[in-house]
């Protein structure tokens, strides 16, 4: 056998294909759309339902989280305790959750428990109770746990990042509070979940070995309901950013502070935001990003820093999130801003955006790989109103990106002057 | 007696894989699926804190750090793997240090030259030591002191073990451990353990055996082998009184924690034993949480888990106390659960349930190549890779009367260690 010889690397392959399975739209009796992708190795399904009903359109704060939890807690006929019971004795996994701009609900399991599986669902989507009782529970358990974040750095720091950047009016500008769970009452929740789930439509992914009688149990279950048309666009929110950039919350004591800055950005949705998503990478989106390898790599500031894109249906923001070392706050946050203008003064080197395009292609071929890992795509251009054409730009894009373009882009929207940062740590 | 072949088996596909040991003793396994464009490597090394003498604790896990900061002939790890397309990263046990790679199939021979180069000579750079150390620290300090309960594992390990070293977590007792790693150790370190015959390589995805075979042998049949001593690690001795210990910390909450001596990942009793935390805390149907966190109204919270060591490890009941609520009560109401497991044969009905969702969680785990990779690596370090094909029917075996019979054995109070953590204002 031939010795290698270690210090030349292994010829390399670039990604030449990114493909999506095959997703096939389909629409039960009551025009409901369903996105199916059936593909995979196990005999898995992985359902999704997206309702309007997240805090985009709720009435009040905290009301589309917890109609969202509240689904499991209880219907006309059965107990919570009864929901769950029959749900886990088939090996399921329910989840249930709001996000800004809509809601989901989400069971995992075998393909054989299906059939007992999907009236189950059904009852629990549309004949929820919301009992007294189990509300009490929840936002008894809900304030227990808010007690305990309320002791962690990342999650002020976070908090007031929200609050300040978007404002206390807006549904990405605030962390439920006590009080806001206070406020809540079962006839609120059941009002919400009367217009967004009971009057509401869906979209639905169905992701796994998904049969033509899956489908077909799917209609039968989920396709008989009357889906009024859709009233989406009756709800509008105003980004309020606070004046300042610098805001600080004391926690005595702390050995380490919570960083987070950033701004209002483009989304999903713009032209130039596949670009911004290499642009993002280079400064902090990955382990070989300029943040990490300067504050951690370099200096030895933190366990970790990256930066991120939040992208919604209405608005989206910019990030650099880390937890650095108390005596070296300062000195991480003046990082943070050099290396962005760095990105704004010179060209990102030819070899460096070639590491960065690759890796993204790579995590792009990972992202499509698997029919649970398509559902998440889906997922992520459905709710913009886009198609798996996007999905093909964005390859092509990531691909393309030049120094140039990043240059520009990094002049034209990450401007440190536009944005705010939140310390949440000791003095 | 409950048996119930007939819920599982039929869903649960056989992993198909070849195994091949090379002279230098690395095991290399590959298992094929070609349903996707991509390979992953999993390289597990035999090594975790509990190698760890107790005055250098930590170490295991700075050193997977270390992995990361070049070898011979490679400056940084990481960049040619994301030139590749690939990602990584790696995690530290008590047991294992393991290392893995995910990317396009096509480009498999990279992730080959940058594990066998770090494994045949680390850099031993004294700048990585040093930048690592602070990394480190400030890992201790985000997840461990600067967290609400973040020391509670140190605790409790502290606790329930004196002599075997899982009485330390993997992190290390405490910063000062990882400060003073000298470059000497880091080298002694690395060539105990990070030899071929102490490794098992795990190749998955769209891949063929044979040549995979044949960059191994090629990348990592000239690695010298390491010594093969054999692991004496102090057994812990068998717990004969119930232990008990108070923290007050700046806390929002007062919290109990309840831990019992486990058997050992290889034992026969461990899938009986392991179906007692599922149905004490499986989901939000399980008994501890239908009863103390909703009838009962004591706890926001309650979990019941198990640590699944390769050594005997640990049983525990965790739950935050509502406030109002005092903790000998609450604490009355767990024992009053345990009871029951005790003297009260579980039902068919339940039992199934418990064997269902263990079905369905193995299925979806076996849907991502880097998993299967992951648990044929595991499972080889057990002492056969094709458990991993088995050991759903061991689960599947198991009867209400052996539940029963291992709650009695080690759900006694002489066999608990307890910590009340409590808020100090």
């Amino acid at each position: 056998m031939k010795v290698v010889d270690r210090t030349v690397a292994p010829p390399l392959r670039d990604i030449e294909r990114i493909e999506l399975p095959q997703v096939e739209p389909v629409q039960l009796a009551n025009g409901a759309h369903v996105w199916r992708i059936s593909a995979g190795t196990q005999e898995v399904i992985k359902l999704e339902f997206l309702f309007d009903a997240g805090r985009w359109q709720e009435p009040q704060r905290a009301v589309a989280t917890t109609t969202a939890k509240m689904l499991m807690e209880g219907t006309t006929s059965k107990s919570a305790q009864q929901l769950a019971e029959e749900f886990e004795y088939y090996g399921a996994n329910i989840n249930t959750d709001a996000a800004i701009d809509y809601s989901t609900i989400t069971l995992f399991c075998l393909t054989k428990h299906l059939p007992n599986l999907l009236p189950l669902l059904h009852e629990m989507i549309y004949e929820a109770a919301f009992p007294e009782a189990e509300l009490e529970t929840h936002i008894r358990n809900s304030k227990q746990r808010l007690k305990v974040n309320l002791e962690k750095v990342d999650f002020l720091a976070h908090r007031e990042f929200n609050l300040r950047l978007f404002g206390a009016n807006h549904p990405n500008g605030y962390t439920t509070s006590a009080e806001d769970y206070d406020g809540l009452s079962a006839e609120t929740l059941r009002q919400f979940h009367e217009s967004g789930y009971v009057h509401g439509g869906f979209r639905l992914i169905a992701a796994g070995k998904v049969t033509d009688e899956h489908l077909k149990m799917l209609d039968d279950t989920f396709g008989k309901r009357v889906i009024p048309a859709s009233n989406d666009s009756h709800f509008t929110h105003t980004v309020e950013t606070a004046p300042g950039r610098q805001f600080f919350i004391e926690r005595k004591d702390s050995v380490q502070s919570a960083i987070r800055a950033g701004k209002i950005l483009v989304n999903k949705t713009h032209p130039d935001f596949p670009k911004l998503r290499v642009l993002n990478t280079v400064l902090g989106g990955y382990f070989g990003s300029r943040l990490m390898q300067n504050l951690r790599e370099d200096k030895g500031y933190c366990y970790g820093v990256h930066s991120g894109i939040a992208s919604y249906v209405n608005t989206a923001c910019f990030f650099v999130s880390t937890e650095v070392g108390h005596h070296v706050t300062d000195a991480a946050v003046k990082e943070i801003y050099r290396e962005i203008d760095r990105l704004r003064n010179e060209p990102v080197p030819e070899d460096e955006l070639k590491i960065v395009r690759n890796y993204m292609l790579g995590v792009l071929l990972g992202d499509a790989d698997g029919p649970l890992n398509v559902s998440e795509i889906i997922r992520g251009l459905i709710v913009f109103g886009l198609d798996k054409e996007y999905f093909i730009r964005l390859v092509n894009e990531t691909r393309t990106t030049t120094s140039e373009e990043l240059l520009r882009l990094a002049q034209q929207y990450l401007d440190p002057a536009s944005m705010i940062e939140a310390v949440a740590g000791s003095k | 007696m409950s048996t119930c072949y007939h819920i599982a088996v039929l869903c649960i596909r056989m992993i198909q894989f070849v195994k091949h040991q090379l002279s230098n003793g690395l095991r290399v396994i590959v298992h094929e699926d070609n349903s996707t464009p991509l390979a992953a490597v999993n390289l597990l090394y035999d090594v975790g804190s509990r190698d760890e003498s107790p005055d250098q604790t930590g170490f295991a896990h700075l050193f997977e750090h270390l992995m990361f900061g070049g070898s011979k002939n490679i400056e940084v790890f990481d960049v040619p793997l994301q030139m590749a397309g690939g990602e990584n990263n790696a995690f530290t046990s008590t047991d294992i240090t393991n290392y893995y790679e995910t990317l396009p199939s096509q480009n498999l021979e990279t992730a080959f030259w940058l594990e066998s180069d770090r494994m045949n000579e680390l850099a031993f750079s004294e700048q990585s030591l040093e930048v690592q150390r602070k990394v480190v620290v400030e890992e201790f300090k985000e997840h461990y002191i600067n967290q609400p309960y973040g020391d509670v594992w140190h605790k409790l390990r502290e606790l329930a073990y004196t002599t075997h070293p899982y009485r330390w977590p993997t992190i290390g007792i405490k910063p000062e451990h990882i400060e003073q790693a000298q470059l000497d150790d880091v080298r002694n370190f690395f060539f105990s353990h990070y030899r071929p015959n102490h490794a098992i390589l795990v190749v998955s995805g769209n891949v063929k055996a044979d040549e995979v075979f044949h960059l191994a042998e090629e990348y990592f049949g000239d690695i010298p082998a390491g010594v093969n001593g054999q692991r004496r690690l102090p057994a812990e001795p068998l717990q004969t009184e119930a232990r008990t210990s108070t923290v007050y910390a700046d806390v929002p909450l007062n919290a109990i924690y309840k831990a019992w001596h486990f058997p050992a990942r290889t034992e026969s009793s461990y899938y009986a034993s392991d179906l007692i935390s599922d149905i004490l805390s499986g989901g939000k149907s399980g008994r501890l949480y239908q009863s103390l966190v909703k009838e009962q109204k004591l706890f926001s919270e309650i979990n019941c888990y198990q640590t699944g060591s390769l050594d005997p490890g640990l049983l525990v009941v965790e739950g935050k106390l509502l406030p109002g609520i005092a903790m000998e009560p609450a604490e009355q109401a767990i024992e009053k659960e345990l009871e029951k497991i005790k003297s009260q044969q579980v039902e068919e009905h339940e039992l199934n349930k418990v064997k269902n969702r263990i079905e369905s969680q193995m299925t979806f785990s076996e849907a991502e190549i880097l998993n299967k990779a992951m648990n044929l690596a595991f499972a080889e370090l057990l002492g056969d890779a094709s458990l991993i094909n088995r050991e759903i029917t061991k689960y599947l075996a198991v009867t209400a009367d052996e539940v029963k019979e291992q709650a009695i054995r080690i759900l006694k109070p002489t066999n608990c260690s307890t910590l009340y953590y409590l808020a100090s204002h």
